[in-house]
């Protein structure tokens, strides 16, 4: 049986495919033959006419091109809006295009019986809600258990991807352009000393600057893009001290337009172009899964990490502790916990919020004012948590009463909180 | 300390039933609040091969159930359920030593002292005719176990309010005027006066009316009909009316849904 650890990089112009390799002890990207250029999928999906045959990446340009088929691409933007495309006078829900183009992406690497899915880790550039529920929703409907998906941002798929390479603990603040069709991104790592567990913070901005990758086919075009690119990175470098600097995307699968831009970023620092950078950030975490304790102790902020703590003090034996709701550094989309409490003279809960990086602490209460007046320790509640975006946790109690001695009430109080 | 308390397991599927509570138990906590606030109502036979095998099979408790097993039959009722009150995490030292002292004075209890609490707590259950049932099995055994007036005045006072339960009106009266008789408590007499307005066909001696004076009267009958107003104005009784002026077929429907309820009530009760 052959287990794979995937990350699956899904954008709207092209999406790529990586696995772990357990022989290498790496993340590879996949591509039908060896040529890294082939692992770079057009994300179209192609509807054979007159068939129920669908095709994907560049077949799907070729079975068009023959005036077989119907194309239809920015599936991402796509899900996101919810949208629908009508083909031969069919509707096609979003949810329906996306699950037959991650189907058939998947079918490259499981192509045997044999093969099965461990850990699948999408990463996207943006991590909007209808979009995490639509591709677990996916991965449901493709058979794949539920805690075997994980959805991480493109900062975090890089900050792993920096992690996974380098093998041992980052020492350095390093920096990555991603400039594609549907933008120019800048992202960074760095490293904050002296704190336990080490704290690797990622940041990602949009920048600007962004340009057609067409202007590329021509000379002039390509000084322009030069000067722009050059233009950028310093600015968004200036006077940090930058150990190692990625480029990647379609416009930097080739890099020679770019000599005044490579000329200032290789001053003092290592730089390296490639593709599925991202891809291999998230073979990384889907690897790291499987694993009982992490080789990634740190903690992680950047997109798609709740960075606060945020605890309640209970009681055990007697004894005063803290219950961890939510910890800093994880994945807000995952971030569900539950407690079942004996409510012992208290009519408010009072959760603490500590923001890593802030000395400050918040208190956020939560009345029980709602739930009937029973004699002390009579009350059982269930408290659930979840984020519903980075920012904003609900909390939901719930009156278990007491058993038969005290009914419960069957009220429920549901509240949410902005970080 | 008041805070929160965290339950470590979550409730049992399947219930641990006390037949002598008619009371379904789902969690380690419920239990012990049980243990702890009906002492009384506990026998020698509680802490039996069922209540371990929940405790093991349904709570998922190791250490407790094991600790039980070994020390059945080898150590007294008291002191077994002395390890299940430390064994879960719900009252405290002090509570824990108070509950030892009323262990201690359980095993001095008279037989009297066991069975009347066990029949009160079926009249705060509303399981009527059980609490009856063992007030009754008191008086017959009064002159035998010596039943202290006191007792015997509080017994009879009991009986009437779970005959009153079960709407035998004159029987309750009749109890009522007998704890009256022994404990000679004001309030008792305000109990009859109320039953006969509830009741006006209820008939007990015009000696005990003759007690009541009249200015008492007066001031006991405006607190009636403050009762009676709140009682006329109760989610239930408002329910009978929303439901009788609701169209025919609703109106049948609510009225038949009311009294599936109450039958299903008195069941209870009788059960």
């Amino acid at each position: 049986m052959k287990n794979w650890c995937l990350g699956i990089d899904l954008c709207d112009d092209y999406s790529q495919l990586s696995y772990y390799n357990r022989k290498t002890s790496g993340a590879e990207a996949f591509s039908a033959n060896q040529d890294e250029q082939l692992c770079l999928v057009p994300t179209i999906l192609c509807k054979k006419k007159g068939s129920d045959q669908w095709f994907i990446g560049q077949e799907a340009y070729h079975q068009a091109l023959l005036g077989d088929g119907i194309i239809v691409d920015r599936l991402v933007s796509l899900a996101v809006k919810s949208g629908t495309a009508t083909m031969e006078e069919r509707k096609y829900t979003a949810a329906e295009l996306l699950e037959c183009f991650i189907g058939k992406l998947l079918e490259l690497i499981l192509n045997d019986k044999d093969s099965r899915i461990m850990q699948l880790v999408f990463t996207v550039q943006k991590l909007e809600p209808v979009l995490m529920d639509l591709l677990v929703k996916i991965a449901d409907r493709l058979e794949i258990p539920r805690d075997a998906i994980h959805i991480v941002s493109h900062t975090e798929a890089y900050l792993y991807y920096v992690m996974g390479r380098g093998g041992s603990a980052p020492q350095h603040t390093s920096c990555l352009f991603d400039l594609t069709e549907s933008g120019f991104h800048y992202y960074e790592m760095r490293v904050v000393r002296g704190r336990t567990p080490q704290i690797i913070e990622g940041i990602h901005e949009e920048l600007e600057e962004s340009f057609s990758l067409d202007i590329l086919e021509h000379e002039s075009g390509m000084k322009l893009a030069d000067s722009i690119v050059c233009a950028c990175a310093q600015r968004m470098l200036g006077k940090k001290v930058v150990h190692s600097v990625y480029l990647t995307g379609k416009g930097f699968q080739q890099t020679d337009w770019a000599p005044e831009s490579l000329k200032l970023l290789c001053m003092g620092r290592r730089v390296f172009a490639g593709q599925n950078l991202f891809a291999q950030g998230a073979a990384y975490i889907a690897w790291d899964h499987t694993r009982p304790e992490t080789a990634y102790p740190y903690i992680c902020l950047c997109e798609g990490r709740i960075s606060s703590t945020i605890t309640m003090e209970v009681l055990h034996r007697g004894k005063s502790c803290q219950l961890v709701v939510a910890a800093a550094g994880s994945n807000w989309y995952e971030a569900r916990a539950d407690a079942e409490l004996i409510v012992d003279q208290e009519d408010q809960i009072h959760f603490q919020v500590q923001t890593i990086g802030s000395p400050e602490e918040k208190i956020w209460t939560l009345s029980l004012d709602l739930f009937p007046k029973r004699p002390p320790r009579t009350t059982r509640l269930e408290l659930i948590f979840a984020f519903v975006e980075e920012n904003s946790m609900m909390v939901r109690v719930i009156d278990k009463g007491f058993g038969e001695l005290f009914p419960s009430c069957g009220q429920e109080i549901k509240q949410f909180f902005a970080l | 300390m008041s805070g929160f308390i965290v339950c470590g397991r979550p409730l049992a599927k399947k219930p641990y039933y006390i037949q002598e509570a008619g009371l379904h138990i789902y969690s380690e906590q419920e239990l012990c609040y049980y243990i702890y606030n009906n002492l009384m109502m506990i026998d020698d036979g509680f802490v039996n091969d069922r209540l371990i095998r929940f405790l093991e099979t349904e709570l998922g408790m190791d250490e407790l159930p094991r600790k039980l097993s070994k020390w059945k039959g080898k150590m007294s009722t008291s002191q077994l359920l002395l390890v299940i009150m430390q064994a879960v995490d719900y009252y405290g030292p002090e509570e824990l030593e108070e509950f030892r002292a009323r262990l201690e004075e359980k095993e001095q209890a008279r037989p009297y002292d066991l069975l009347k609490s066990r029949a009160d707590y079926m009249v705060r259950q509303k399981h009527y005719p059980k609490a009856i049932e063992i007030y009754d099995h008191i008086l017959e055994q009064e002159k035998e176990w010596t039943v202290p007036r006191e007792i015997m005045g509080k017994l009879w006072h009991n009986r009437g309010l779970a005959q009153i339960g079960m709407f035998w009106m004159q029987e309750a009266a009749d109890s009522l005027v007998r704890a009256y008789g022994l404990l000679q408590d004001s309030d008792i007499l305000k109990e009859l006066f109320y039953l006969r307005l509830l009741e006006p066909g209820v008939v007990f001696s015009d000696e005990i009316s003759l007690l009541i004076p009249a200015q008492q009267q007066y001031r006991w009958r405006e607190e009636y009909d403050v009762y009676d107003k709140q009682a006329a104005n109760s989610p239930q009784v408002r329910r009978i009316d929303s439901a009788m002026k609701k169209e025919r077929y609703q109106k049948k429907d609510e009225t038949e849904r009311i009294l599936t309820e109450w039958k299903q009530e008195y069941r209870e009760m009788v059960r």
